[in-house]
């Protein structure tokens, strides 16, 4: 008989006969289970409840940070009943936490660094500071080291291994926005022949200095990194044709005592035997940089063929400027207004003081206005456009004395529309990370990273680099592949905050632009 | 199983596009929905104390519900944890206890499944956990019977062979491992002795491994019995246990 057949029958015991009880035994309660899980239960749920009633509520949430232990004795210091840990506790002790202006709040990390002061963060996305820095993780737990599944829970960028997006600059390619006449490898190479150096990075180190944090580079000056070779005594403009009725010309420095209009009291103390005269035409020598002479005349020209662009003459470049550098622009117009009010102050007519007086409370009120963090201004104002273009003026009989007056700043700058092309002496690219050259310089050298312009080629010989090899427009800055030579899995970091601020520097409203 | 895999799947877009800590919106939804599945379960055992209620069903699809739901619960735990480990006691107790109840759950399922398999393979009756002695106590008067008026070699050989393993139930779990079938009275020694005996002492000699054989699957039926009734104590307590820590944490997750 096999197996199968032998479950359909009821074997032995259908032979045999047992005695029947007359009562079964009770089949054993199901309560009992439930009672020793009720029980088991009810022992600690007393235990957390009598944790969190003591004040302690490590057992039920976990330890405080150190930063915050001192509360673990009353939940309500942070907690307020059924609405959790709100931003307003918080601000009870960070001040800066709550407010839509505040510089921990949403709408300053949408505001960061962009210059955008109006940039509203979405309704739908506002954050609770306790939605990034968690809490009750443990004594040793940082409040500051946010997860970045928190930051690509709103920016989709997978993570900086893969899926973050390449550096725009690299991306967008820029273009010159210098704005300036510049090879490095020619600058490279004379100022290791000058300086008699043998390590191309301390040429690099000669202009570019560092500042007192080392982090980022000083904003390239002229007067420390250029005035060695640039401009010698000997530099003169050519011979440009003096102002006439009936063609545009320059006016000489005498004129410009005669007229003494804001902003030319320089003209007073300037030399006479800097200017020689020919035949209806007139030169400088020597040229400094930025003179007020060749400035003075170049604006005098821009307000015949641009008469509605006022603003403009209140800097002296072009306002070509990121949205973001928008108060510097307003600084230098302020200041140049102040300027030239110092040149009426000696005029002692009533009317012109009594206009003085009215000026300067002007000016204070702009300057506050300037001053205000969130302010939205408007560079465009100070630009010189089409526009602004005098109707029935020949641009072609200005063109000349326009060359001819600005020939000696061609060497290095652009000129458009009767206005130096503004330069972009502080070059400051990844805005919206933090990177610090100081703790970079250690693992690499310069050349290392910027290796766009092939300085290691060309050094140590004689060979002309090719012109597309070596231009300004190329920003000799690496690309997100070198930072990943090295920040990579299981090597230098890669979290977002490890170069990226969720809040802007609070000690400081700059911050919130550049 | 379908709400696993949506779960599943649901995880996995948020894990894309947003934030799946357990105190997200998400994390929120899915651990309410951990409760809501806990309690489901839960209705299996609230079936089971009240088996007179017909119009509540059959129990085996409360039994299907709670099986299948409770593999749901554990995606949906393991979710709303953000597959993270808790920091404190009350999570500890909550992520302990969501996993060993899921996991005895699973091991009863399994022993739920193959038992009865190996039983009814072999077995050819039920017994009464409690009657098992007193069944156990009367194969042995029986047995004494047969072997007090059988042939001495019978005798000697029940004394030896059979009378020790008729004293009690036999408490050995690994016993359905090594012999499910307990088929006794074939080759070797009985083999050996039924050839040298009369056909009416073989008679008794197949009655008397008869009884043994029916011994032995009593013996089995109590050790499946002890196995099942051991996994409830590790499997029920716990569970209850847990649902009250679960209330706890609802309660402190929505005051705090």
């Amino acid at each position: 008989m096999d197996s199968k057949d032998r479950r359909f029958q009821k074997g032995f015991f259908a032979r045999i006969r047992f005695a029947v009880a007359t009562t079964y035994p009770a089949t054993p309660s199901r309560k009992r289970l439930y009672v020793i899980g009720a029980i088991a239960g009810v022992i600690l749920a007393t235990l957390f409840v009598v944790d969190a009633l003591t004040g302690r509520a490590t057992m039920v949430v976990g330890a405080l940070s150190d930063s915050h232990a001192l509360f673990a004795k009353d939940c309500s210091t942070c907690h307020t009943p059924v609405h959790g840990a709100t931003n307003a506790n918080c601000q009870s002790c960070h001040q800066q936490s709550s407010g839509d202006q505040r510089a921990y709040s949403l709408a300053r990390h949408y505001q960061y660094k962009s210059g955008e002061v109006d940039r509203a963060a979405p309704k739908n996305r506002q954050l609770a500071c306790a939605d990034c820095h968690r809490e009750h993780e443990g004594r040793q737990n940082s409040l500051t080291a946010v997860s970045d599944k928190t930051c690509t829970s709103c920016h989709n960028v997978g993570s900086f291994s893969k899926g973050h997006p390449e550096f725009e600059f690299v991306e967008k390619k820029p273009g010159n926005t210098a704005h300036l006449r510049f090879t490095h490898i020619k600058h490279v190479r004379e100022v290791m022949a000058e300086q008699k150096l043998t390590d191309a990075e301390q040429a690099c180190l000669s202009c570019h200095v560092a500042r007192p944090d080392g982090r980022v580079f000083q904003p390239i000056s002229y007067a420390k990194a250029c005035d060695g070779c640039h401009l010698p005594p000997d530099e003169k403009t050519p011979f440009i044709p003096l102002r006439s009725t009936n063609r545009p010309g320059v006016i000489t420095l005498a004129d410009i005592r005669r007229i003494g209009s804001p902003g030319s009291q320089w003209a007073d103390y300037w030399n006479p035997a800097e200017f020689s005269e020919q035949s209806g035409a007139i030169r400088k020598s020597p040229v400094f940089h930025a003179d007020p002479w060749i400035l003075y005349n170049l604006k005098r020209l821009r307000q015949e063929l641009y008469p509605t662009a006022e603003l403009a003459d209140l800097l002296r470049s072009s306002a070509e400027r990121p949205a973001a550098d928008a108060k510097a622009l307003y600084a230098e117009a302020i200041t140049t207004l102040e300027g030239q009010m110092v040149s009426l102050r000696g005029n002692p007519s009533p009317d012109v003081q009594r206009e003085l007086e009215g000026l300067r409370d002007l000016l204070a009120q702009v300057r506050r206005r300037v001053d205000e963090p969130f302010a939205p201004l408007d560079v465009s104002r100070f630009a010189v456009t089409s526009a602004d273009r005098a109707s029935g003026v020949d641009d072609a009989s200005y063109r000349p004395v326009i060359e001819a007056l600005t020939k000696p700043c061609q060497k290095c700058h652009f000129v458009e529309q009767a206005t130096i092309k503004r330069v972009q002496s502080d070059q400051r690219f990844l805005i919206r990370s933090e990177f610090n050259h100081r703790a970079h310089v250690i693992q690499a050298g310069c050349v290392d990273c910027h290796a766009v312009i092939p300085f290691r080629a060309y050094l140590g010989n004689d060979a002309k680099p090719p012109a597309e090899a070596d231009r300004a427009e190329i920003l000799n800055l690496p690309s997100i592949a070198t930072c990943r030579s090295c920040h990579a899995n299981q090597a230098a970091p890669t979290r977002c905050i490890s170069c990226h601020l969720f809040h802007p520097d609070k000690s400081h409203w700059a911050n919130l632009s550049r | 199983m379908a709400c696993g895999v949506i779960a599943a799947v649901s995880f996995v877009l948020v894990k894309v596009v947003g934030d799946t800590t357990p105190n997200s919106t998400f994390g929120k939804a899915v651990g309410i929905a951990a409760a809501l599945t806990l309690l489901i379960v839960m209705l299996y055992s609230a079936r089971r104390s009240r088996p007179d209620v017909r119009r509540l069903g059959p129990a085996r699809r409360y039994l299907e519900l709670h099986v299948w739901g409770g593999a749901l619960f554990l995606v949906l735990f393991l979710v709303h944890t953000d597959f993270t480990m808790p920091r404190s006691a009350l999570g500890w107790a909550l992520w302990g206890g969501g996993i060993w109840v899921v996991i005895t759950g699973a091991i009863g399922s399994l022993l739920q499944w193959t038992l009865p398999q190996i039983l009814a393979s072999t077995a050819s009756f039920d017994v009464n956990l409690q009657r098992a002695p007193e069944l156990v106590e009367q194969l042995r008067v029986r047995a004494e019977a047969l072997a007090g008026a059988a042939d001495q070699r019978i005798k000697g050989y029940y004394e030896q062979r059979i009378a020790p393993e008729m004293v009690r139930v036999r408490q050995d779990a690994l016993m359905l491992l090594r012999n499910p079938s307990g088929a006794f009275g074939g080759g070797g020694a009985v083999d050996i002795l039924r050839k040298t005996l009369t056909p009416d002492n073989v008679a008794t000699l197949d009655a008397l491994c008869d009884i043994r054989t029916a011994k032995h699957q009593i013996d089995m039926h109590v050790n499946v019995q002890r196995i099942m009734r051991a996994w409830m104590f590790v499997h029920v307590p716990v569970a209850i246990a847990m649902l009250l820590v679960v209330v706890l944490h609802v309660f402190f997750t929505v005051y705090y």
